[in-house]
């Protein structure tokens, strides 16, 4: 993944590095933010319909599912609420699934005056064998009232055992009081049954981590998806976003504007793997120097490339009343009407970003190029 | 005997509006929001509704737009609405309500915009 030192909204190599391996296989999602029970949920649901596409084997699925829950209800228990709220608005998810293996990362604040003991807890979870973690997780369900944290410990515990992973981890100070604390859960997408003794890990992951959380906050990253854009993912989409950008004439606009990028990229884009029913696509909204930077992404067909980019160079062109004259007539076009190409999205983002379209097409192959678009607003 | 219309009522989803439709309490409202996929699909018992509704109206219709928000499939079908409430103007005095939060600089764009398109009683309805 590309972390430029020299970042630019307009298609960082950040961006370009990410589209160009957009597939049906792997999955991508960050979230940058507050983290509560809402967050969770809908990150869930979005896992959920990621896992029934992407893991065949159901057992497997909810063995992937239950460490995903685990490991975000963690952020909850473990968290400490920093005196300034803005120290958590960097608070992170990410959630990946590359070849065969599920990552989930989770970053969140922890008072200093508890990292001794969270390390502490973590060391020893991690000096355990598999059969010693399976005969701790018995003990601690059996004697809950052991200790007064054992139902953090249980899912720690429970974590490390199902992953068949050793756990990830580390803290990052932010001032005196307060430090990021990183855990990294891999998962391998195999059965139990062929797990007998957890893997050894590399340690430099999570200093890849690190540096990329720190980027993200950099760029001020909201949401990063890639993967299906189906309606539910859509809504869980528009759901978390409602928590990161306080309800104003902005938020509702860069909410209308999502709701047309996403439906766009799921009409409108084309399929590369003919024998997959989805379409993959990639969407990023992000905050820097007084813009939001909403991207979108999706795989076109080559021969329609023309006629879109036509289209979008003539919207850019269009002053503020040009366009609100063409939105008029198209709404009102009869023969679109029972279409459901409706030839309004693209006017409706022009007009309501007020900024002229960022696009590219990306060549893949003969047949497929990617397509690349950027919508800025104004704060 | 009462010659009114069944009541129409459709609840909302997390992606489709609620509409309520009820000639003999004079009630005609289009709620919440308004993001399906097949935005066709969902207005066509709403527009053959008010089709029907327009063979025998009351002297009187007012109709309540009061959207959050909704994407431009919908856009389409509110037009269409719209019209068939330009043409039901000609048998029953139809006044438009379009409600729009106070920060919602769009939505109140939009409605202008109906405004300017429909020949029937228009009105900007701010809400706090």
């Amino acid at each position: 993944m590309a972390i430029e030192d020299n970042y630019t909204p307009l298609f960082s190599e950040f961006i370009l590095d990410m589209v160009k391996d957009i597939n049906q296989t792997d999955i991508e999602y960050i979230y940058r933010g507050n983290v509560n029970s809402d967050i969770v949920a809908n990150t869930l649901e979005l896992a959920k319909s990621n896992l029934e596409k992407t893991v065949q084997v159901i057992p497997l699925r909810h063995r992937i599912y239950f460490i995903m829950g685990e490991g975000l209800q963690n952020i909850a228990k473990h968290q400490d609420k920093p005196d300034e709220d803005t120290l958590s608005d960097n608070n992170l998810i990410y959630i990946s699934k590359k070849n065969d293996r599920y990552n989930i990362t989770t970053a969140n604040i922890i008072a200093n005056k508890n990292i001794e003991y969270l390390r502490d807890k973590l060391d020893r979870i991690n000096d355990l064998s598999l059969s010693e973690l399976r005969s701790l997780a018995r003990n601690i369900r059996k004697n809950t009232l052991l200790d007064d944290n054992s139902n953090a410990s249980i899912g720690l515990v429970e974590i490390a055992k199902r992953s068949g992973n050793k756990l990830l981890y580390d803290f990052k100070n932010i001032n005196d009081k307060y430090s990021f604390f990183y855990l990294n859960i891999e998962v391998k997408v195999v059965s139990i049954k062929n797990i007998e003794k957890l893997e050894q890990r590399d340690n430099s992951y999570i200093d890849f981590l690190m540096k990329f959380h720190d980027y993200l906050n950099k760029i001020d990253t909201k949401i990063i998806f890639k993967g299906d854009f189906s309606q539910a993912n859509i809504l869980s989409l528009l759901e978390m976003l409602k928590h990161q950008i306080p309800e104003s004439t902005i938020s509702i606009r860069i909410n209308n504007l999502m709701v047309e990028m996403l439906q766009n990229i799921e009409k409108h884009g084309d399929n590369i793997v003919s024998n997959v029913d989805w379409k993959p696509g990639f969407f990023m909204i992000n905050f820097y120097d007084k813009a939001f930077y909403i991207t979108g992404a999706n795989y076109i067909i080559n021969n329609k490339i023309d006629k879109l980019k036509g289209k979008l160079l003539l919207l850019n062109k269009m002053s503020k009343n040009e366009l609100v004259k063409l939105y008029k007539r198209r709404l009102l076009e009869i023969d679109s009407i029972t279409t459901q190409k409706s030839g309004l999205g693209f006017i409706d983002m022009r007009r309501r970003s007020n900024n002229p379209f960022n696009f590219s097409f990306l060549p893949v192959d003969d047949n497929f190029s990617l397509f690349i678009f950027q919508v800025i607003v104004n704060s | 005997m009462s010659n009114y219309l069944e009541p129409l009522t459709i609840y909302e989803t997390k992606d489709t509006p609620r509409v309520h439709f009820e000639p003999q309490k004079g009630l005609f409202e289009i709620s919440k929001l308004s993001l399906p996929e097949d935005a066709i699909s969902f207005y066509r018992p709403v527009i053959e509704w008010l089709e029907k509704y327009t063979e025998n109206p009351n002297p009187e219709t007012v109709f309540d737009f009061n959207i959050e928000y909704f994407n431009t499939a919908s856009s389409k079908q509110l037009i269409q609405i719209l019209l068939l409430l330009e043409k039901l103007n000609k048998k029953s005095k139809v006044k438009v309500r379009w409600h729009y939060k106070d920060i919602d600089e769009d939505m109140k764009e939009i409605g202008e915009e109906y405004a300017s398109i429909i020949n029937v009683d228009f009105e900007l309805v701010e809400e706090h």
